[in-house]
């Protein structure tokens, strides 16, 4: 049972990118485009891991962490940030939340793959 | 290596940029609210992160320093006015210039955008905030590396809610282990006693790890492992001095065993149960290669041929047999058309693609103008056609600009006219009949006539004695020829007319037309097809030719009653049809068909409209049937043919034309009949005809049923 | 009613094949499958009255018999009309009116020659097919001012072969890129021929 990767980001390149990346590592990925389309995605169907963009329109990535941590299935998925800045005040916001971790855009393949198994396996 | 990615974000770009400039201009206007900023804001954001990704640094400066300073406004601490959503906007276009030349593979030029780039920096200065290099790595490292290590003693004591964050020790151990050979003691001291443990206690963790890692990894990595959980861990991390007895009394651990446990009971197989038992994808659109959407439009456009190639024959055969084939094929043909249908409108888009870039384009030439014009647009949501789009750009700019350049006056003009200082252009859009209708009306001075005339005769475009409606005059503009190198500003200009748009449009099969009221405005009416795949026509006989006409056009078709036709010059016949004078052009002179039916008595007549409004009726021998035809151009293999928009394959195989009904009208000019010398003749036939009766030839008029 | 001409087939057949026209269509591009080598050197030649052409067989897309026309509205006199080739509206031209000849009065027998120009494909309308050709450059003589039908400036050369003489025709001239320029230059008025 490969593990599934939620990816929601409103930028189709992104999306794209961190799909591609993880499928070639053998990552089964879902997508999302925004925090509530991703809501009702993840409502039907769990991932092992979500990474979610910040900046998102109808409903962000750090209320999107929240609505999830709320939700008994994602009390304790890792779910990932993808941030442009990792400064001190996004990852606490990030954390407060009940973000995992983060991953700086523009990301590195080698480096994205790496931060998904330190919190995935 | 995401090099595959780049077309994607490219066009990603677009609609961001586009985004942007919305939400801009709603700013300029004043009526923004944090939604808006937001959305300029992301834009912006996310057009940098892909700019990274692909390394274009030129562009992740730039847009970052943009970004910057919006996040400024975003927070509140700076409130954009005029002048400043105006920079906005010029960063915005900067923005999109970078991202075009990279996508042609153009260097970006050291200086593009490098005074607005001072600009914002300026704004972002006196506003107190600090920018932060975009460029410099977020990884560096505050810990000097020391040097030759090769061994180090870890201490990781993770606080109790860690795991509520998502994280898991045990990965953090195994990231460790693909650094080098890891020993792992477990720290048990702050396990509460079992029969403490309780059910809440099950979320918490209270293991720690002394650890030893062999590694030729710099500190740095180590730390790094543990970037997420720094704050929720005690750890220490230092130098291991060898050798030491403690190795003896160390677990060698595949750190799969004893870790997790207690921490996590139940969570992993509820999820991956959860995985199977859902396997689709939430997402509700797909994306799918344009250049297989039109294989599939064409392919249906064939089977519409064959269909109709069906229809044909099954007429030949006897009823008995017929009947229950021809019945099938009805239901075919109705399926053909749902599918017609349905595959046209997975190309049909907004039309709001196009008009978003208008703004722009407004801004820049109203910058070099010296003029103030704003500019609205509605019916954004009207769908058309890609192809339809994609030719409309072209000359939808050049129409723009014409009405910025030449219709809109200068603030002190407009004051002196007793109008606002600004002008304003409104673009919009609707569905008619079929067709999209596109109007651009702007608040300007209007078509100066007397120039047009006046320029018309210098062109040699009319003559001396031809009278023309106030109408025409104004729509001598699209006639070719009639642009000169004296129009040729900066603006509207590259040497491209009026004329120019006027061919884009026909060659999509659309009409352009202007009205204009001196000293008030003037309104620009594009209608364009829907489609230019096919269309509804009425396919006639004219001798042994068949031609079709576009359905839209067709007002009725009747036997002509002869007290109604009148003849004005030999050879020229009008008719009254529905209480109107409408001119008489018979198929067979126009296209010198000898074997049709020459007598007006005997022909059948059909009343079309052109989208101007205007009337004319179509002499020809007999209406053959209607029916849904695929539009094939003229142009792929050969040109445009005037009074022809195009042509399409019957169901024998034969070719048949596709009149163009507006293009008909002006042939018939070619005929030779004077504007004069008709109303003269009108108004003396009114005078003779006075009284009789409109309803009269209401007795054999057909009316169609579109 | 048409011959299809398999990619193996001898050179030899395929001039066999010829003299079956105009009655079979062929395809031109076939015999480029089987005979690719040199291909850049062959011509294909037709004739207009007694005269004969020659046109490279590299811009030839195929061959057909006299296929049905629609007239176009107010065309001069050597554009035939628009056919239908396999679901394609392609224009065909009469090359002898072209050439300033009198239109020609079309039978079963006229063969139209598919010919690729300038990103388009247009027919022309010839009497007959007569010959694939080998010509090397050398062969190649200028063309002399004098008693051709066609105007000079749409000769490239001329051949001569067994008591023959071949002119080797610039079709991208006679059909320079804008068609319609062309067309307008030629004025508009000649009434349209029925098909």
């Amino acid at each position: 049972m490969p593990i599934t990767v939620a990816i929601v980001d409103d930028s189709r390149t992104m999306l794209d990118m961190v799909g591609y990346t993880l499928r070639e590592a053998g990552y089964n990925v879902i997508e999302a485009e925004d925090g509530q389309q991703a809501l009702t995605m993840l409502s039907g169907q769990a991932a092992n891991v979500v990474i979610t963009d910040l900046n998102m329109p109808n409903m962000d990535g750090l209320t999107l962490i929240r609505e999830l941590r709320a939700m008994a299935t994602y009390k304790s998925t890792p779910i990932l940030m993808l941030t442009t800045e990792a400064d001190r005040e996004k990852k606490e916001a990030g954390r407060a939340a009940g973000a995992t971790g983060w991953i700086v855009k523009p990301f590195n393949p080698d480096k994205l793959l790496s931060v998904v198994k330190k919190v995935a396996g | 290596m995401f090099d595959q990615f780049k077309q994607t974000y490219f066009e990603e770009c677009e609609d961001r940029i586009q985004e942007a400039e919305e939400g801009l201009t709603v700013m300029l206007d004043g009526g923004a609210d944090d939604g808006v900023v937001n959305q300029v804001f992301r834009a912006i954001h996310s057009i940098k992160g892909g700019a990274g990704a692909f390394g274009f640094d030129t562009i992740v400066g730039f847009a970052h320093q943009f970004e910057t300073t919006l996040d400024l406004v975003r927070e509140g601490a700076l409130s954009p006015d005029r002048e400043m959503c105006t920079l906005f906007l010029h960063a915005n276009d900067i923005v999109a210039d970078m991202l075009s030349r990279e996508q042609n593979d153009e260097e970006i030029p050291s200086d593009l955008g490098q005074d607005v780039l001072a600009a914002l920096e300026k704004i972002v200065a006196g506003s107190g905030a600090v920018v932060a290099d975009p460029l410099a790595s977020t990884d560096a490292g505050n810990f000097a590396d020391i040097a030759g290590v090769k061994a180090w003693r870890i201490h990781f004591m993770p606080h109790k809610g860690l795991l509520k964050t998502g994280n898991e020790p045990l990965f953090l151990l195994r990231a460790l282990q693909d650094l080098g050979e890891l020993d792992v003691d477990v720290d048990l001291d702050h396990l509460p006693s079992f029969s403490d443990l309780t059910a809440d206690h099950v979320e918490d963790c209270y293991l720690g790890w002394d650890i030893t890692l062999h590694t030729e990894a710099p500190r740095d990595e180590i730390v790094e492992v543990f970037d997420f959980v720094e704050d929720l861990c005690d750890l220490t991390i230092e130098p291991f001095e060898e050798p030491v007895d403690v190795s003896q009394a160390d677990v060698p651990v595949a750190p799969e065993v004893p870790l997790v446990a207690a921490a996590k009971p139940a969570k992993e197989p509820a999820a991956k149960k959860a995985v199977q038992a859902t396997k689709s994808s939430g997402s509700a659109s797909i994306r799918v290669d344009l250049e297989r959407i039109d294989s599939l439009v064409n392919l249906v456009g064939e089977m519409v041929i064959a269909q109709s190639m069906l229809q044909e024959q099954v007429r030949w055969l006897p009823i008995e047999v017929g009947g229950k084939i021809g019945e099938g094929v009805e239901n075919l043909a109705r399926h053909m058309r749902d599918l017609q249908e349905s595959v046209m409108a997975v190309r049909a888009q907004p039309i709001k693609s196009v008009f978003t870039r208008m703004p722009r384009i407004v801004r820049e030439v109203s910058a070099i103008c010296g003029k103030d014009i704003r500019i609205t647009t509605s019916g954004e949501e009207t769908e058309v056609d890609k192809t339809v789009l994609e030719n409309l750009i072209d000359p939808l700019t050049h129409m723009i600009r014409n009405s910025v350049d030449h219709g809109v006056e200068k603030p002190a003009d407009r004051v002196a006219a007793g109008k606002t200082s600004h002008g304003t252009i409104h673009l919009s859009a609707r569905h008619k009949s079929g067709r999209i209708i596109i109007e651009i009306e702007d608040d300007g001075k209007g078509v100066n006539r007397d120039a047009v005339w006046a320029k018309a005769l210098k062109q040699g475009i009319v003559t001396p004695e031809a009278t023309l409606t106030p109408h025409e005059i104004d729509n001598l503009i699209f006639k070719p020829g009639f642009s000169t190198a004296e129009s040729v500003s900066e603006v509207s200009g590259r040497g491209v007319g009026m004329d120019v748009v006027k061919r884009n449009v026909s060659d999509m099969g659309g009409r352009i037309t202007v009205s204009s009221v001196p000293g008030e405005g003037c309104k620009m009416t594009l209608s364009l097809p829907l489609t230019l795949a096919v269309m509804d026509g009425m396919v006639v006989s004219v001798g042994s030719q068949r031609f079709v006409l576009p359905t839209v056009n067709i007002v009725e078709s009747f036997q002509p009653n002869s007290d109604a036709i009148s003849k004005l010059t030999e050879g020229v016949n009008i008719i009254q049809a529905r209480g109107e004078y409408v001119r008489v052009i018979p198929l067979c002179d126009v296209f010198h068909i000898d074997d049709a039916i020459l007598d007006i008595n005997e022909a059948l007549l059909i009343l079309l409209e052109g989208d101007d409004g205007q009337r004319v009726a179509v002499m020809v021998d007999d209406v053959l049937g209607q029916q849904q035809v695929v539009i094939k151009s003229l142009e792929t293999n050969f040109s445009a043919v005037d009074g022809i928009s195009a042509a399409t394959i019957l169901g024998n195989g034969d070719v048949a034309l596709i009149l163009d009904v507006p293009g008909l009208s002006d042939m018939r000019a070619k005929i030779d009949l004077k504007q004069e010398v008709l109303n003269h003749a009108l108004s003396k036939k009114e005078a003779l005809d006075q009284g009789v009766a409109i309803e009269q030839e209401e007795g054999v008029c057909n009316e169609c049923s579109d | 009613m048409s011959v299809q001409i398999d990619d193996d087939d001898e050179v030899g057949l395929f001039e066999e094949a010829l003299a079956d026209l105009p009655a079979s269509d062929m395809n031109a591009n076939d015999a480029l499958l089987s005979q690719s080598v040199d291909a850049d050197k062959q011509y294909i030649t037709f004739t207009i009255d007694q005269e004969e052409y020659g046109t490279p067989i590299l811009t030839v897309q195929e061959i057909r018999g006299w296929m049905k026309t629609t007239p176009l509205p107010n065309m001069p006199s050597f554009v035939k009309g628009v056919t239908n080739l396999r679901g394609n509206i392609v224009p065909v031209f009469d090359l002898r009116a072209r050439f300033g000849g009198q239109p020609t009065d079309v039978t079963e027998r006229h063969v139209v020659i598919m010919v690729q120009l300038h990103n388009r494909t247009i027919g022309l309308l010839v009497d007959a097919i007569s010959d694939i050709l080998t010509i090397d450059a050398a062969q190649i003589q200028p063309p002399p001012v004098g008693n051709l039908m066609i105007d000079i400036q749409y000769v490239d050369g001329l051949v001569a072969t067994d008591e023959r003489m071949v002119a080797l025709v610039n079709v991208s001239k006679l059909f320079d890129g804008d068609l319609v320029k062309s067309i307008d230059k030629q004025g508009l008025s000649a009434p349209m021929q029925e098909a």
